[in-house]
């Protein structure tokens, strides 16, 4: 039996209708444009019927004050009325704040207390085992560096149970907070 | 200096190696460890970061596997010395090779059992969260491996002074 040519252009009945345009080509640059624009037209409508700071905390309520910047940058809000649009913004801010308090604070992608837990068992990593080797060599044990060697392996082991304790806390605690979210949600 | 016959001038070379031994192959069974875990945590943040912190527990295990490495070649290295001021016999010599493979090919073995337990069970604990528990346990059973060849190790190294 002869070997089939696999050719990338040559298409099969089955493959002939597939959409390939959805990933771009080889070379050309992929469209990321923002889906604003949709947007914007929904603000554009809600504008013209209501009032200005409704619209804009309607928007900032369900998109983000990214967007919301975006959005007042695109009809050049800030330069046509600098003093409302300023005060606007930030009833905007507080009123989502208020709403969604979580929403600013968890933006960042590493929070602080994370990296610093990271941190802190990567130091205790390098330096609980290597160090207790040397610190109970003389003091505790007098020179019987078995005892000591079988110590710093028993320290390695104490840091690996106490970042599993802490891994399952810090899980623990999300899992809570997000049923807790849930049930205001309902 | 006399070429003693329980002490020939070749004996350091296996304590050498015994040290280099333990250094390379545990180190390359926690790069392994690590390497592997690495790219299931990695499949697995992509889509559930929160999942992220217990995920590193392969990672930290593969770590150890290497602290027990190191530890065995500090022990080994604190009974080497130049000739002239302290006799290193053959028995010694071939002594720290034993502990440096032990530990050494052990720590290899723990580290393999550890990066495909820790990447397969990674994945598979973002599709069901009860299998964390049996993930962790595999993942001690397999760390335990290079717990064994630390204690033959020590034990072996009881062994130089007698």
């Amino acid at each position: 039996m002869a070997t089939r040519r696999i050719i990338s252009s040559e298409k099969t009945i089955l493959e002939k209708d597939d959409k390939h345009d959805l990933s771009p080509a080889a070379g050309e640059k992929s469209n990321i444009a923002p889906a604003v624009p949709a947007l914007v037209f929904l603000c554009q409508d809600i504008h013209s019927h209501c009032a200005f700071g409704d619209a804009l905390a309607y928007i900032a309520d369900f998109f983000d004050v990214l967007s919301l910047v975006r959005i007042c940058e695109e009809f050049h809000l800030f330069s046509a009325s600098p003093a409302i649009t300023s005060h606007l913004t930030f009833s905007c801010f507080t009123c989502s704040l208020t709403r969604n308090p979580h929403r600013y604070t968890d933006r960042s992608p590493f929070p602080i207390h994370v990296i610093i837990k990271l941190l802190g068992f990567t130091f205790a990593m390098i330096v609980c085992p290597i160090g207790s080797y040397f610190l109970t060599l003389n003091m505790l044990f007098g020179g019987n560096s078995t005892y000591a060697g079988a110590f710093a392996a028993i320290m390695a082991n104490v840091v690996l149970v106490a970042y599993v304790i802490v891994a399952m806390n810090e899980d623990d605690s999300e899992a809570i907070e997000a049923e807790a979210k849930k049930k205001k949600g309902l | 200096m006399k070429d003693s016959e329980f002490a020939p001038k070749f004996a350091p070379f296996f304590g050498m190696a015994g040290i280099a031994c333990a250094m390379i192959f545990g180190c390359a069974g926690a790069a392994y460890g690590t390497a592997k875990s690495g790219i299931g945590i990695s499949g697995v943040g992509t889509f559930r970061p929160d999942l992220i912190m217990k995920s590193l527990i392969p990672v930290v295990m593969s770590g150890i596997i290497a602290v027990y490495s190191l530890v065995i070649a500090v022990l080994i290295a604190s009974d080497m010395g130049p000739p002239p001021e302290k006799t290193y016999s053959l028995f010694n010599g071939f002594m720290h090779l034993a502990c440096g493979l032990s530990v050494g090919l052990t720590g290899l073995a723990a580290g393999y059992a550890i990066g495909v337990v820790g990447d397969m069970g990674v994945r598979s604990y973002m599709l069901q969260s009860r299998i964390f528990v049996g993930m962790v346990l595999i993942l001690i059973f397999g760390e335990v491996l290079g717990l064994y060849g630390l204690i033959v190790a020590l034990i072996l190294n009881t062994k130089s002074r007698g």
